[in-house]
């Protein structure tokens, strides 16, 4: 008995310590990783261009060209899908257009609700352009100007909302967020 | 036993996926794409060969009380490796199938592996047939993969960017612009796995004939 705990204990002991070294030293690289996948998905909303993010806060974030204010980028939820919440980023231009938004995080169903993900499909990038004023921020079953999926209208119809409460947001702290310190 | 027969057990014969139908939960669900399919497929085939190895290597030295304990200790450790490895080399693939990396440990295919192969022969035998029915099961997948990727989506090998580098559209094919919801939910993946078998049972009976 004695030597089955022995020897339960070592391969256990064994275990441990070929994964608390692979995760000592793969820690590094994977929060590299980590944060490498997020200021590519930050930057790449604002397409080809020299602007700069400039962190404010937690997910609060300032878009300068050329030390000229251009806009504020953050970060939205909603747990309006179809499972579980939705993380998008959203960036604003000082006008209140669109810059460009994002899906980072999602659990929605695999090949019906996932075209929200840019590698999928490019639809996150119709927003681009637009203000609250300048389309019906609805998918175009509500009646709006935004395409629902084939087969999936939960999902499209959270990310709208959200987009839309997320201008909303932007309109009552623009003025705030100017006053920021870097 | 002898190599052949191994190899013929792991490709066709005692197939993991077609003929003992193990490890289904991560074939039928993550068989939507050919990337995804060769990620998961590759990862339980490195995991499956060596578990085999290192529950071989211990036969003698684990008993009949323990060995159960130690054998998901070992395979939840090769499952944990290979999550880090992969969250380190290719992190946005562990984006997209980490839950299914992790889901490896719960595949009947390795245990039962483990306990009826590895446990009661030499080291190079279980390798060989860790290796054999890992490829048998990637074998599968990425058929399964392939098949509702184009009946899905109309495309091939979409995402392979991601493995391969180069941008989003460089390695896919698109072959059609129909999307077939079917065959990207759930039911396309039992329907297509049924599809398989049957495949598989009649080139057999063709055999005997």
């Amino acid at each position: 008995m004695k030597q089955l705990v022995m020897r339960l204990s070592l391969l256990a002991l064994g275990c441990g310590i070929l994964l608390s070294t692979t995760h000592a030293l793969s820690k590094q690289q994977i929060e590299a990783n980590r944060i490498n996948f997020k200021t590519r998905q930050l930057v790449s909303i604002l397409g080809d261009t020299n602007a700069e993010i400039i962190r404010l806060a937690e997910d609060l974030y300032r878009i300068e060209d050329d030390h000229k204010l251009l806009g504020f980028l953050f970060s939205r939820t909603t747990d309006q899908g179809y499972n579980g919440e939705i993380k998008m980023i959203l960036a604003v231009a000082v006008s209140g257009q669109v810059l460009g938004a994002r899906v980072i995080e999602h659990r929605e169903t695999p090949g019906l609700g996932d075209p929200l993900d840019l590698a999928v499909s490019d639809w996150i990038l119709s927003f681009d352009g637009h203000s609250l004023a300048s389309a019906n921020w609805l998918v175009k079953k509500d009646g709006g100007d935004f395409d629902q999926f084939t087969g999936a209208t939960i999902t499209p119809r959270a990310v709208v909302g959200a987009l839309k409460q997320g201008l909303q947001y932007y309109d009552t702290e623009k003025e705030n967020w100017m006053t920021l310190e870097r | 036993m002898n190599a052949r027969e191994i190899c013929r057990q792991g490709l066709w014969s005692e197939n993991p996926a077609l003929v003992q139908m193990l490890g289904l939960c991560p074939l039928l669900a993550v068989s939507n794409t050919f990337t995804n399919a060769l990620v998961l497929g590759t990862v339980t085939l490195l995991v499956l060969t060596g578990s085999n190895l290192t529950i071989s290597l211990l036969r003698r030295w684990l008993d009949e009380a323990t060995r159960l304990p130690a054998q998901i200790m070992i395979i939840a450790t090769f499952v944990t490796l290979s999550d880090l490895l992969l969250q380190t080399w290719l992190f946005e693939i562990h984006q997209r199938i980490g839950l299914f990396i992790a889901l490896i440990v719960t595949n009947c295919t390795l245990l039962g592996r483990a306990e009826s192969f590895a446990r009661r022969n030499p080291v190079r035998f279980a390798v060989l047939d860790g290796f054999m029915m890992g490829l048998g099961f990637l074998l599968v997948i990425v058929i399964l993969g392939l098949l509702r990727e184009i009946l899905g989506h109309g495309t091939v090998f979409s995402q392979m960017y991601l493995l391969l580098g180069g941008a989003q559209q460089d390695w896919q094919i698109t072959l059609h612009g129909n999307r077939f919801l079917l065959m990207i939910l759930p039911p396309g993946a039992f329907l297509s796995l049924g599809c398989l078998i049957a495949l598989k049972n009649w080139i057999d009976l063709k055999q005997d004939e």
